[in-house]
């Protein structure tokens, strides 16, 4: 198995986690859990797909993709914020929701029960040992930083981890709770639609049923993993890439069912939840405020 | 008399009715904007309504059928949100149920009372276990039992596809084991019919249930332990035990729900025919406001709505996928409680504002 063909794929696999995950990770941050994140993705593949299909253009499919992303999250934000969703349940209702949309409109608009017809993909660049990749690779190395100085070096970044911390202390100093965790899931919605793009348009160059395959899910036992810091996300995302990519080769080299490999990215993310647990949760994850409440 | 219309009786039954309102209000504002989504695709919303609600008379025995098992994939997760435990895993659950008895229903030669129990049993064990593990981690990492349910899922997934590929293949066309001897059979309720005996299996396991967390101990406990978990401490509820029992009783019905379709429908396990029963199970439970007799209600519902979907599938060519968009919707609403609550506290206060200026009236003259 050569090196360079394993990190490739690695890389490809890898960094639509990695979107995911710090979309996660953001909102995570001002206390929403998101359990919408595989929706999010999901949604926003499709609609970067049907874009890319009506304009022949990826970058417009890209675009509409992030929009979408922005859309789905603010939405369910009225959900979870303004009208005190139950985050998990209300999350898993939107995965639901898009599972349900997204199947339907693939049959509308391509009347099929399986795939879209072959879109135009993303620019892919062509690199020194790191073999294809789309451009999609240069947004999530800068989205890598982009999180770390939000969360580490700016105002906001403090307001949001303030209000997923002790929303009540926040709210007393006069920080808006409810505008921090929005913003919080916009943002979250905005990588998530990168993800997704970068997924169907980005990749494959079709869109196909359910093609998220729970990848929202595995991004946040990445975050959980990473214990909640953007830096280390890289790290725990490109590893469950890593071993998507290693499956992958080794259906082809060993004589092993696919199926036992296939789940092996499910099965050493539940092995690690055993020994690491969720323990840098923020204090306030997964409660509803309600303002002047403490 | 006197008891059954004390204060507290009525102040309790006046807010289920509000709950059945809400829930009512709920499904119609998830129908309206399935019905927007209907126009947005071209198609006429009341006619494609028509159409899946007018299956319901046609095939009854589907509906009865597709019932049994959303009375136990919805029980399934209903016990367990009682404790303040999720049970994700119902889908894998239910598929591992539905293996283990089309295995123990075709190599094991028992008599015919006690065949179908024996399935059932080891059916039961499996899916009791599976869940256990989402409990154990929940206790003892904190990890969510959302995540890993979802990962057991695919772990499942994936080891019964394998099983039925290759080591428990019964036929060379299809990913599918053999079919169960006749003696571990649930016989079909009349000669032709789709539903079998099973669905009063489901309906015993939904009034067991009912009067187990309504008027004993253990029910007291458990939903104590759901409600306050400090408070039941205090009270000498072990509240760990509490929830770890309640999912294995959710694991254990949802692997319920797999083997009695298989004993008294398929016949055989075939690979990925048990696909989101699991799923549909958490809309079950939330439209039943987890309420195990309500739970019948809306089993009964959404199998029409499936039914009817896929009616709607082969007359208007809206894939099958439309009944799960819905569902979505209805338990996203299900859970903002806020939303409704709003509206009425606009109106009572518009109701308050219009009693007080007659009163100011009244003070001046």
């Amino acid at each position: 198995m050569e090196i360079s063909t394993l990190i490739s794929s690695m890389l490809r696999l890898g960094v639509p986690l990695l979107l995911a995950a710090l979309g996660v990770l953001v909102s995570a941050k001002a206390g929403i859990v998101n359990m919408g994140m595989e929706g999010n993705m999901l949604f926003c593949a499709f609609i970067g797909a049907l874009v890319t299909y009506w304009t022949d253009m990826p970058l417009v499919g890209l675009l509409a993709a992030v929009i979408a992303g922005l859309l789905y999250s603010l939405c369910m934000g009225v959900f979870i914020i303004k009208w005190r969703g139950n985050h998990v349940v209300v999350g898993l209702g939107f995965n639901f929701l898009m599972i349900g949309a997204t199947t339907v409109l693939l049959k509308a608009v391509w009347n099929s029960s399986g795939n879209s017809a072959p879109l135009v993909r993303l620019p892919q660049m062509e690199l020194p040992w790191l073999g294809q990749q789309s451009i999609t690779l240069v947004i999530a190395i800068f989205a890598v930083f982009a999180v770390w100085f939000l969360l580490n070096k700016m105002n906001l970044g403090f307001r949001i981890r303030a209000v997923g911390e002790h929303p009540a202390a926040a709210d007393s100093v006069g920080v808006n709770v409810m505008m921090y965790r929005f913003i919080a899931l916009g943002i979250a919605g905005i990588l998530g639609g990168l993800a997704g793009a970068e997924l169907s348009i980005g990749q494959m160059g079709y869109f196909t049923k359910q093609m998220t395959a729970s990848k929202g899910f595995l991004a946040y036992s990445a975050v959980i993993f990473a214990g909640y810091d953007p830096i280390y996300v890289v790290l725990t995302t490109m590893l469950l890439g890593l071993l998507d990519a290693f499956q992958m080769r080794a259906q082809s080299m060993f004589n092993i069912p696919g199926q036992l490999l296939l789940m092996l990215p499910y099965l050493v993310t539940l092995l690690a939840l055993f020994g690491v647990g969720d323990k840098k949760k923020p204090k306030a994850a997964g409660k509803i405020y309600v303002r002047g409440n403490f | 008399m006197k008891n059954l219309l004390s204060a507290e009786r009525m102040a309790r039954l006046k807010w289920q009715l509000l709950d059945l309102v809400y829930v009512l209000i709920s499904i119609m504002l998830a129908l309206v904007v399935g019905g927007i989504f209907l126009l947005i695709l071209g198609s006429n919303p009341i006619e494609a309504y028509y159409i899946m609600f007018q299956k319901a008379f046609v095939s009854f025995g589907a509906i009865l059928r597709r019932m049994t098992i959303y009375l136990l994939s919805g029980l399934a997760v209903a016990i367990p949100v009682k404790s303040g435990m999720f049970n994700m895993g119902g889908e894998g659950q239910i598929a591992a149920g539905a293996m283990t008895a089309a295995m123990l229903g075709s190599a094991l030669a028992l008599p015919a009372g006690i065949h179908p129990v024996v399935c059932m049993l080891g059916a039961i064990l499996v899916g009791a276990l599976l869940s256990s593990i989402s409990a154990l981690m929940k206790l003892k990492f904190g990890s969510s039992e959302v995540v890993t349910g979802i990962m057991l899922n695919y772990i499942v997934m994936y080891i019964l596809q394998y099983l039925s590929m290759y080591p428990f293949r019964g036929s060379p066309n299809s990913a599918q084991t053999a079919e169960i001897l006749e003696t571990a059979k649930i016989p079909r309720l009349a000669e032709g019919s789709q539903a079998s005996y099973g669905l009063f299996i489901a309906l015993g396991c939904c009034l067991l249930f009912a009067f187990i967390m309504n008027r004993t101990r253990f029910g007291l406990e458990l939903k104590s332990a759901g409600f306050n978990r400090l408070a039941a401490s205090y009270q000498g509820v072990r509240v760990g035990v509490m929830s770890v029992l309640s999912m294995a009783i959710g694991g254990g019905l949802a692997a319920m729900a797999g083997a009695v379709e298989v004993m008294g429908g398929r016949y055989l396990y075939l690979d990925a025919y048990f696909t989101n029963y699991g799923f549909d199970g958490i809309a079950v439970a939330y439209m039943a406001r987890n309420n195990p007799l309500a739970v019948i209600v809306t089993a009964f519902f959404l199998s029409t709505l499936k039914v009817g979907a896929v009616a709607l599938d082969r007359q208007a060519g809206v894939s099958v996928y439309f009944a799960i968009a819905l569902q979505g919707i209805i338990i996203a609403l299900l859970v903002s409680p806020y939303l409704v609550e709003s509206v009425f506290n606009r109106i009572r206060q518009k109701r308050l504002a219009k009693e007080k200026e007659p009163a100011i009236k009244t003070a001046s003259t």
